[in-house]
């Protein structure tokens, strides 16, 4: 079943991806937007198209919303001078398998990822995100974060792409991954492919336990190691909420987000 | 009436002992300043008393009201009523100020602070230490300067009134102003509460606002003299040096850290 969306105007939607299995999303040209996709309970599979024309922009936010195994395939095409920010979020005792694909195909295409993911139990997160550049003067950004309690299974495999002639084009992409437990897995690729000497590239990651004397300072003002190590946790993942537009669906995923990490436990 | 009264404590830190059996008793309302040439055990006793791991406790005993303080975890301590601001506070990106600050104050009441509630809190402290007004926003410690760092410490004092503060060199950082300001904000805070303060600092300065009621000086790891106010002014005008020959005591130096050394040229750049 496929599901087609076309904004022609200014637009804030929420679209919700139950039993459909395929999304096709196009913005026109120069149209300005916010959207958030909800994967809900379903079918396993999700497929996401977009495409965004010349000179539009779009805040999108992808929510695994469904304590369900997932898989979700996302394209996304960015013509010229068009403007994704992206944010990714999945907090649920569920495996998700997550395919991005970006491709910026006309000159002045942006896009910029915040992901987010919350590992717990023996349940997978895998992650394949590639950032295709085609066009000269485009930007490819991405930042992940990942809190991996006990028996996670954590992977991203990112990848900056920049063909052939994209002069003055830009990939940079950071990985942070904090482990909070024991017999997790986390595994981290970040890839340049770059055939074209006139760019800027970089990429950076880290993977590690939590600071000793920050655990204790929080300690300290009467936070459990739980606790502080929810609030830890607050930190990394946070900073996916900025893609949300709607206050109020903001609080309500903070309040989600603080649950899951265990901030409210011990009390 | 809150008493943490400390007997014949020995701590040891990487199995090098620094206090050397140590007594105090701390009540409310009281004001202990504590002396001692550096690196002669008194953030050593604060950190112990609070809990810190790097710290072992070999000998001896503290209990606040008669319970046992070192079987409870830290956070324990903390919910119990010690307070510990500290001398290098952490700096913890992603967490804001108001988030960590009313997840503290819950952790330590049956339901939760209402929002209310916290956000009237939180201002009149900001406004009492005169910070700006963005703190509460702003991430915990991070990309503060040292003397927002040490009100922030008091704020958060002043937010979770504790029954027992230690305050470790909380006045190292402030100018002149801020360093009223801030024994300002204890004063109110210890009237409001009836806190006891257990306070290291180096500055008579210092204690001249906060107007001890009582002093102690620590050297290698033992009080050897304790007294009021005439004690710290004597410090302030002759040093430590009077009481080696008087206590027959010997100041522990402290170690220099050993300096990193070049090793020239990067070889991957010849």
């Amino acid at each position: 079943m496929i599901m087609e969306k076309r904004y022609s105007q200014p637009f804030k939607d929420t679209v919700h991806l139950g039993q459909e299995e395929t999304l096709e999303v196009q913005i026109e040209t120069g149209q300005t937007g916010s959207l958030f996709l909800s994967l809900d309970e379903g079918s396993q599979i999700k497929q996401i198209h977009i495409v965004l024309l010349s000179g539009s922009q779009c805040d999108l936010m992808v929510y695994h919303a469904h304590n369900a195994p997932a898989e979700c395939t996302c394209q996304i095409e960015i013509q010229k001078d068009a403007k994704c920010q992206m944010g990714f979020l999945d907090m649920e005792e569920a495996a998700f398998d997550f395919d991005l694909k970006v491709t910026l195909c006309q000159e002045g295409a942006y896009f910029d990822l915040l992901s987010g993911q919350l590992g717990q139990s023996t349940y997978h997160k895998h992650n394949t995100i590639e950032v295709l550049h085609l066009a000269k003067h485009t930007t490819g950004l991405m930042r992940n974060f990942a809190v991996l309690f006990d028996d996670a299974d954590y992977q991203m495999v990112a990848t900056g792409n920049i063909q052939k002639g994209c002069k003055e084009a830009q990939s940079h992409q950071t990985t942070r991954v904090l482990t909070l437990g024991k017999d997790h897995k986390a595994k981290v690729i970040p890839l340049l492919l770059i055939d074209e000497n006139d760019v800027k590239a970089s990429h950076a990651q880290t993977i590690g336990q939590p600071d000793e004397d920050q655990l204790y300072y929080l300690q300290s003002r009467g936070l459990t190691n739980r606790q502080a190590m929810g609030l830890l946790s607050i930190g990394y993942l946070l900073p996916v909420l900025e893609r949300i537009r709607d206050e109020d669906l903001k609080k309500e995923l903070q309040q989600t987000m603080e649950s899951k990490v265990g901030l409210y436990e011990d009390r | 009436m809150t008493e943490l009264v400390i007997q014949d404590l020995h701590v040891s830190v990487e199995d090098k002992e620094i206090l050397k059996g140590l007594d105090l008793t701390v009540r409310s309302n009281e004001c202990h300043a504590l002396m001692g040439p550096n690196g002669n055990g008194k953030s050593t006793l604060l950190a112990a008393i609070m809990g810190n791991p790097k710290y072992t406790v070999t000998q001896g005993s503290i209990t606040l009201d008669g319970k046992d303080v070192l079987s409870m975890e830290v956070d324990e301590r903390s919910r119990a009523g010690l307070f510990l601001g500290m001398q290098y506070p952490s700096e913890i990106s992603g967490v804001t100020n108001s988030d960590f600050l009313r997840s503290c104050i819950n952790a330590r009441q049956e339901s939760p602070i209402s929002l209310f509630r916290f956000i009237k809190e939180m201002d009149k402290a900001i406004q009492k230490l005169e910070m700006k007004p963005d703190l509460a926003h702003r991430f915990l410690n991070d990309g503060f300067s040292g003397g927002e760092k040490k009100r922030n410490e008091i704020v958060q004092m002043m937010m979770l009134k504790p029954s027992i503060a230690m305050l470790d060199e909380i006045d190292s950082g402030l100018d002149v102003d801020a360093l009223k300001i801030v024994s300002e904000a204890i004063h109110d805070c210890q009237k409001e509460t009836g806190a006891g303060l257990l306070v290291v600092s180096h500055y008579a300065r210092f204690y001249e606002y906060l107007n001890p009621t009582h002093a102690h000086v620590l050297v290698d790891g033992k009080i050897v003299v304790s007294g009021g106010q005439e004690l710290i002014e004597k410090i302030d005008r002759q040093g430590y040096e009077w009481l080696e020959k008087e206590y027959h005591v010997s100041a522990r130096k402290q170690e220099q850290a050993s300096r990193p050394s070049s090793i020239g040229l990067c070889g991957a750049k010849r």
